[in-house]
């Protein structure tokens, strides 16, 4: 009986330390949900200075640019079935696909934006941000872009990204890309060919600016697989192997911010952007969403955008809004397309830029 | 002379357990509420959609096992005392493992809800991009751990269910 009564003592003290700790993770991750992780942190450098642990950078420095062809990385050009197609990928846009991207009319976006602005847009579209200080680079702020080949909601994302960044410069160059065959496989953009078939970082893009520019960092790991992401870690050790003070400054000004959930990862001038600014896989009546774009190819999604009439187009140009108004937030609105599309200004409003 | 009894077998009491309607009506309830905390993780990791990166044969698996786990455990803490505890561990664990499953079969590119727990605890910005590296690769070896211990701990319990239940039928 005593042993009986001992053993009884010692579960009972075992289960108030097991429901203890219990309810002390259920407090902490409560704790974590309701208060995302914050991308600065003030600390006192005395009893009267705050710093952000966050710095800005203003620096000068050459930006990469990529090769426009990979010999271990061709294009595909077998055609190939939907779920397991990677045709076309690494092959550059032609003249009117650019065209497309490039010089799509700013009535879109206002279209799109008003629509968005009403609440008519289906898809979901809305970002969460963050401000920054700024990564000023030959006196310009930056775009900074941090994915994966892999990663589905990459390959989403990159559609509206092109399409916000084409309103203020251009692309002379862009590629056709997929997410992974075993992570959506979804038609994409790549801003620069990139090795599907080993683990790699491509680093640089083709775009041009007077207002901005654009880092763009993509992580890259067998395409035929699922999302497979390098750690930062691997990707830093990549990009200071290229001596680029572009590149290995802004990586350590993402590895900063504490704010990584994952990619994509963004920058927009003074805001970062944890996730896609949008989930667009379809023509939804609803938000509830499904992933018919994994059965588009790059010319169904030219076509739609460059006549948005539908809703998957539509919403691509509003994501797309999203962007430019941080831009143009950070610019205090001097580019001309910031009052050119007069809802970005209500967009900056809406977003609580 | 000693009475005899018929020595209980984990597979009579996994039969009482599920042919009382009773806890066939308790493992469907835990199955539709497992289902639904599945769904809200994965659509709330995946920015509003549906999209799971593992065989769903799998999840459905982990699902239902995890809703066996529960039920056992509800039949445990019923039976006596001394199975309580066991009922209980039995009972967290299928809420852990249907939890955690639920954060790691979605796309697990962008993590919102698993990145913010590591923030909170301490991590910094490449441990966490190591970890979520991690779950990427291993997600469907985590469902399948996650599988084997529902069902290692249903057998487990099982184990303790039929030694009380014997030693009751003694006195």
């Amino acid at each position: 009986m005593k042993k009986n009564d001992w053993t009884h003592g010692a579960t009972n003290k075992l289960l108030i330390v097991a429901i203890v700790v219990g309810l002390v993770a259920i407090a902490v991750s409560s704790y974590a949900i309701l208060n995302p992780s914050t991308n600065t942190i003030i600390v006192y450098r005395n009893s009267t200075t705050t710093v952000f642990v966050v710095k800005g950078y203003n620096i000068t420095s050459g930006l990469l640019e990529p090769p426009t062809s990979l010999s271990d990385a061709p294009v595909i050009t077998q055609n190939q079935s939907f779920g397991n197609r990677l045709t076309g990928i690494n092959a550059p846009f032609n003249a009117s696909e650019l065209n497309i991207i490039n010089n799509a009319s700013n009535s879109y976006f206002e279209k799109a934006g008003e629509m968005f602005l009403n609440g008519t847009i289906n898809n979901t579209v809305g970002a969460s941000t963050k401000a920054l200080p700024l990564f000023i680079v030959n006196g310009k702020p930056t775009v900074i872009y941090l994915g994966s080949i892999t990663c589905i909601f990459c390959g989403e994302n990159r559609w509206p990204m092109a399409m916000a960044l084409s309103r203020f410069g251009s692309f002379s160059y862009l590629f056709k890309g997929y997410s992974s065959i075993g992570d959506g496989d979804m038609p994409t953009i790549y801003w620069a060919p990139a090795h599907y078939n080993i683990s790699s970082t491509v680093l640089g893009d083709f775009y041009s600016s007077n207002y901005i520019n654009l880092i763009a960092i993509e992580d890259a790991n067998p395409i035929s697989g699922g999302f497979n992401l390098n750690p930062l870690s691997t990707m830093q050790q990549r990009i200071n192997q290229t001596n680029n003070v572009a590149y290995i400054d802004a990586m350590n000004y993402i590895i900063s911010t504490n704010g990584f959930s994952g990619t994509p990862f963004t920058v927009w001038g003074a805001y970062e952007v944890g996730g896609a600014d949008a989930v667009i896989f379809a023509n939804n009546t609803s938000k509830q969403g499904t992933a018919p774009l994994q059965h588009m190819t790059h010319a169904d999604v030219l076509n739609q955008l460059a006549n948005p009439t539908d809703q998957f187009a539509l919403s691509e140009y509003a994501a797309a809004d999203l962007y430019i108004a941080m831009v143009c937030k950070t610019l205090n609105n001097t580019p001309s397309v910031c009052t050119a599309i007069p809802s970005i200004v209500k967009i900056e409003a809406k977003l609580g830029l | 002379m000693p009475i005899r009894v018929k020595k209980l077998r984990r597979a009579s009491v996994l039969k009482q357990i599920f042919t009382s309607p009773l806890y066939i009506l308790i493992t469907i309830a835990a199955l539709v509420a497992y289902y639904e905390l599945f769904t809200f993780l994965i659509v709330s990791s995946n920015e509003g959609i549906f999209f799971v990166t593992v065989p769903i044969y799998l999840i459905y698996a982990l699902i239902f096992s995890a809703s066996l786990l529960m039920s056992t455990s509800i039949y445990a803490v019923s039976q006596s005392i001394k199975a309580k505890y066991a009922g209980a561990e039995g009972g967290v664990l299928s809420v852990f493992t249907s939890s955690i499953g639920g954060l790691v079969v979605g796309c697990s590119c962008y993590a919102p809800i698993f990145s913010s727990l590591l923030y909170a605890v301490g991590f910094g910005t490449l441990q966490v991009s190591s970890a979520i590296s991690f779950l990427g690769v291993y997600q469907t070896w985590f469902v399948a751990v996650f599988i084997a211990a529902n069902l290692i701990f249903i057998y487990h319990q099982l184990g303790r269910i039929t030694r009380i239940g014997g030693a009751h039928r003694r006195r």
